[in-house]
Order: C-alpha cells, then sequence, then structure tokens
C-alpha cells in the first residue's frame, strides 16, 4: 500500500486545512466518498484525492427540534459528484434544489467539519 | 439451477407477549422466552424438539447462544444474524432453506425487548458514522425524514398522504385489543401533531414499546400433523444497498424493489394475488415507499394510493391489520410481528379485524435506515 496514513486521517487533515477532499478512481474514474481505499464502483484500490471547489445543491432536508433549538441536517450533491450528509448555518428551512458553498467550520470538541451557507459567493 | 423453496416450509406456531409497557424488572430474554413457550404451544411441539435457533436482539451480540442457554435446548443450527427490523423474515429465508437442505428439523424464530420499562428510548446498537455524527442527525428518524422530503419533493407527495398511513394503522389497532394505542386519531390530529424531525410529525414515527415475539416453522410435510392451519412459504426475497443514509444512491426507491421480485418470482404470484399485506412501518413514509416498490402502485404515486382509507379497514387492500409499528407496538425490532399477524390472518383467528378470506399475505421487514429489506409471501394451503 502507497499511503501512509489511513483515508480518514488524510480527509481529517485536508478539513484542518480548510479543503473538503474527496476521492477519484484511476481505474474506472468513478468518484468516492466517505474515503476508503477500495473503489465501490470497480473494486480496484487506485483512488486518488481530489479538492472539491465546494459547490453543490441540496437533495435533501429536515429541520431536526431539539430542546436547544431547531437546526437543519441535509444532504448535499457537489458537483464533483458525491454528496454528503451536513447542514446549512446561515439558515433554518432549506428547500431541495437550494445552491450551498462549503466552508470548514472548526467546532466546539477541536474537531472540523465541512458546513454549507446559501448561495454560490462568499458575500 | 437453484431449488425453488415455494412451498418448502410453514410457520407452525406464533407467540406474541408483553408487547406495551411490562414494567421494570424484566429482563428481555424473559420475554422472548415466553413468546418461544407460547409459540411451541401454539403449534403443539415441544421446545425441546427445536434444532434450529434464529434470534438476535439489541441486547445480546451472540443471542443464539444466550436463548438456547435460557431455553436448555441443544440446537445444532444457528443464526443470530442482525441486519435491523427484518432480521426475522430475513431469518425466515435461511430456515426455509436450512430445512429444506436438511439441517434442522424444527426452526424457531424469536426476539424480545423491554426498551420502553429500560429507558423509553430506542435501545440500538450504538454505531455511528464519523461523516454523520457531527451535523446531529436525530437518528433514525432523520434518515427516514430525509427520504420523506424527497419523495413529496420529486412525487408530489404529502404530509396528508403521510397523515393518512397514521390514521389507518389506528383504525386497525382499534380492532385489535393487544394494541398499545386505541384512542381515535383524526387526519387534523395527526397533522397537527409535534413535528420531530421535518416533515415527520411524532405521530409519522413508530411506539416505543416493550415486546417479545416468535414463530416456528417445520418442513411442509410435517406441518399436516400440528395444531392450526399452517401458513406456507411461497417466497421469500432479501436484499440491501446501504448502511448509512447518506450513502443511499437513492432516497425514494429502496432496496424492497429486488426483495419483492425475488420473493413474487419464487412464489409465482404477482401483487394482484395478495389479499393482504403486513409492511413494516417504523415510519408513515415506509408504508408508502414499500407500496410502491413491491408493486402495489407505481413509483410516486403511493401517496394517492393510501388516500381515501384504502388501506384501512374496509379499504380495497388491508395493510397493517394488527395496527402496525406506527400503534400496535414497536419494540426496537417490529419484524417478528409482521409474520405473527400475516399468519393470524392466514388461520382466520385475527377476531373483528379479521380480513375475509384471506389466502396470501406479503409480509415485508425494513432493517436500520432503510437499508435492509426482506420480503416473504405466506399462503394458506388453499394458495399451494
Amino acid at each position: 500500500m502507497s499511503e501512509a496514513v489511513w483515508p480518514d486521517a488524510t480527509y481529517d487533515a485536508g478539513l484542518r486545512e480548510g479543503e473538503l477532499k474527496y476521492q477519484e478512481c484511476t481505474a474506472c474514474a468513478s468518484v468516492a466518498f466517505p474515503p476508503r481505499q477500495l473503489c465501490p464502483s470497480c473494486s480496484e484500490e487506485g483512488l486518488v484525492w481530489k479538492v472539491s471547489a465546494g459547490l453543490g445543491v441540496i437533495h435533501s432536508s429536515t429541520v431536526v427540534n431539539s430542546r436547544k433549538g431547531a437546526y437543519n441536517v441535509v444532504l448535499a450533491d457537489l458537483d464533483e459528484g458525491f454528496r454528503l450528509m451536513s447542514t446549512v448555518i446561515d439558515s433554518t428551512e432549506v428547500e431541495i434544489g437550494t445552491r450551498v458553498r462549503c466552508q470548514i467550520e472548526e467546532t466546539d470538541n477541536d474537531q472540523f467539519r465541512p458546513v454549507f451557507t446559501i448561495g454560490e459567493r462568499n458575500d | 439451477m437453484t431449488r425453488s423453496l415455494r412451498g418448502r416450509a410453514s410457520v407452525v406456531g406464533i407467540g406474541e407477549v408483553g408487547v406495551g409497557h411490562v414494567g421494570g424488572g424484566v429482563r428481555p430474554l424473559e420475554l422472548l422466552a415466553k413468546a418461544a413457550r407460547k409459540a411451541s404451544a401454539d403449534a403443539g411441539i415441544s421446545l425441546q424438539d427445536v434444532d434450529g435457533l434464529f434470534a438476535t436482539t439489541a441486547y445480546h451480540p451472540m443471542a443464539p447462544m444466550n436463548v438456547a442457554e435460557y431455553l436448555g435446548i441443544r440446537p445444532t443450527y444457528s443464526d443470530g444474524t442482525n441486519v435491523g427490523g427484518s432480521s426475522f423474515i430475513n431469518h425466515l429465508q435461511h430456515a426455509a432453506a436450512a430445512l429444506d437442505a436438511g439441517l434442522c428439523n424444527v426452526a424457531l424464530i424469536c426476539y424480545g425487548s423491554t426498551q420502553r420499562s429500560d429507558s423509553g428510548k430506542l435501545v440500538s446498537s450504538g454505531e455511528s458514522s464519523p461523516y454523520e455524527t457531527p451535523f446531529n442527525p436525530r437518528l433514525p428518524v432523520s434518515a427516514y425524514a430525509l427520504a420523506a422530503a424527497r419523495h413529496m419533493h420529486e412525487y408530489g407527495t404529502s404530509r396528508s398522504h403521510l397523515a393518512e398511513v397514521a390514521v389507518a394503522a389506528r383504525q386497525w389497532a382499534q380492532m385489535n385489543p393487544a394494541a398499545t394505542e386505541q384512542e381515535p386519531l383524526t387526519l387534523d390530529e395527526a397533522l397537527g401533531a409535534r413535528m420531530v424531525s421535518s416533515p415527520l410529525t411524532v405521530r409519522d414515527c413508530c411506539l416505543v414499546t416493550d415486546g417479545a415475539g416468535a414463530v416456528i416453522l417445520t418442513r411442509a410435510d410435517r406441518a399436516a400433523d400440528t395444531r392450526y392451519r399452517p401458513a406456507h412459504l411461497l417466497g421469500v426475497g432479501s436484499a440491501h444497498w446501504h448502511r448509512n443514509i447518506s450513502a443511499a444512491s437513492t432516497l425514494t426507491t429502496t432496496s424492497a424493489t429486488d426483495s419483492g421480485r425475488a420473493a413474487f418470482t419464487i412464489a409465482g404470484l404477482s401483487p394482484a394475488d395478495v389479499d393482504h399485506v403486513m409492511l413494516y412501518d417504523a415510519f408513515t413514509i415506509n408504508t408508502i415507499l414499500f407500496l410502491e416498490d413491491l408493486g402495489f402502485c407505481r413509483k410516486g404515486e403511493g401517496g394517492d394510493f393510501v388516500t381515501a382509507g384504502r388501506i384501512a379497514p374496509g379499504g380495497s387492500l388491508p395493510v397493517n391489520t394488527n395496527g402496525g409499528g406506527l400503534s400496535f407496538g414497536h419494540p426496537g425490532m417490529y419484524g417478528i410481528f409482521l409474520i405473527i399477524e400475516a399468519v393470524r390472518q392466514l388461520r382466520g383467528t385475527a377476531g373483528r379485524r379479521q380480513v375475509p378470506d384471506t389466502n396470501i399475505s406479503l409480509v415485508h421487514g425494513n432493517g436500520s435506515v432503510l437499508s435492509h429489506q426482506s420480503t416473504a409471501l405466506l399462503g394458506s394451503s388453499a394458495a399451494i
């Protein structure tokens, strides 16, 4: 194995650098997320890292009512062709089909997570 | 070419205990054992004759050994496969194959939980995905909410359609003395209920109850000697496409398409042949998704299909006649109770809620977050 660190660690290191990483297969050109060593499309070991431009669209959305208040959980489809669970931080209700942009956020417990804001620009 | 499992094995005993709230001090294994004892008495077969054991619970990672030790039996074929709430329909498939291959002669499938008395919360495996937990989805409900929201977006399904499912389940429950929820429920009450994870309200979510269930199977040739009319396994299939909802390739079609096709093919039947349907309704969207994926209506038409009481008492397709996970009970994993109700209907012993002339019943189990699907077709002797 050529990889010195495991895929989860490479992904987390990317987040710390402000990058949302995903993988692409050199054997079949499929896109993979979450990170792994075998391509889920062709089972080859040829996955290489890419950095997402962070632009995507909301595939589905739910607002969770908790004691600490309401917040959304979304599934976002990134333009590069992968989907991830996340949250949109500048609105509680988020319509399916909304264009969103990714930013990396540090959480209370010194972790980093990819979150989204509505629209294409940082303004 | 595999040999068809059609008509090879039969459910000959059923037992159900403690659905609701049993109170503190009862171990899940005690409830499970009582259900097994009830199924054994129902079949007229001693538990000591069980040589094939199929068990899984949220409490016992090696459940078949806990169960066998408690019951004092020495099985020679055991299966603890845990694929979530559909496990017990999945076990039907495995039990039928094992019986047909001569690997066992009397198969016991069993489950028990005291999750309501323990904490009032779902007892789950505790497994979580590092790619989901940072966003605090309330699982499992948020996963189903994401599926429901997408189904509404793609097909115009409405919250009223979801509420129709909850109301139909409650109407059936009111005809089942063993059901946990007996109070009337109107569409407006369901629509106005507390929102948990939009678009799903508390009335769109299954109950949290205690309960245990067990069924006993033998080869069909032995089934003629048992106490009640046997329910023959006509076909069965299982499939799964994902574990986590964020990895689902689609939120609006489930692998019930594959499990259903396999079951119908083995049985040589189509949805039009089915008299009675049991669908794993952990959430109201499930009923709509599975009606579509199993071929009772076209994709996207499930919402319209359930309106105007079509699946309620008096409707053209009786669905979830025990009251379902929504109103009968849901002790963490509910699949075993689907089989039990189907067998009652096929025997003609379902009391006030008996569906007349039931000869073919479809039982469909769902596991985890729309992850695992198992479908079985059960039939009376007239259906063989």
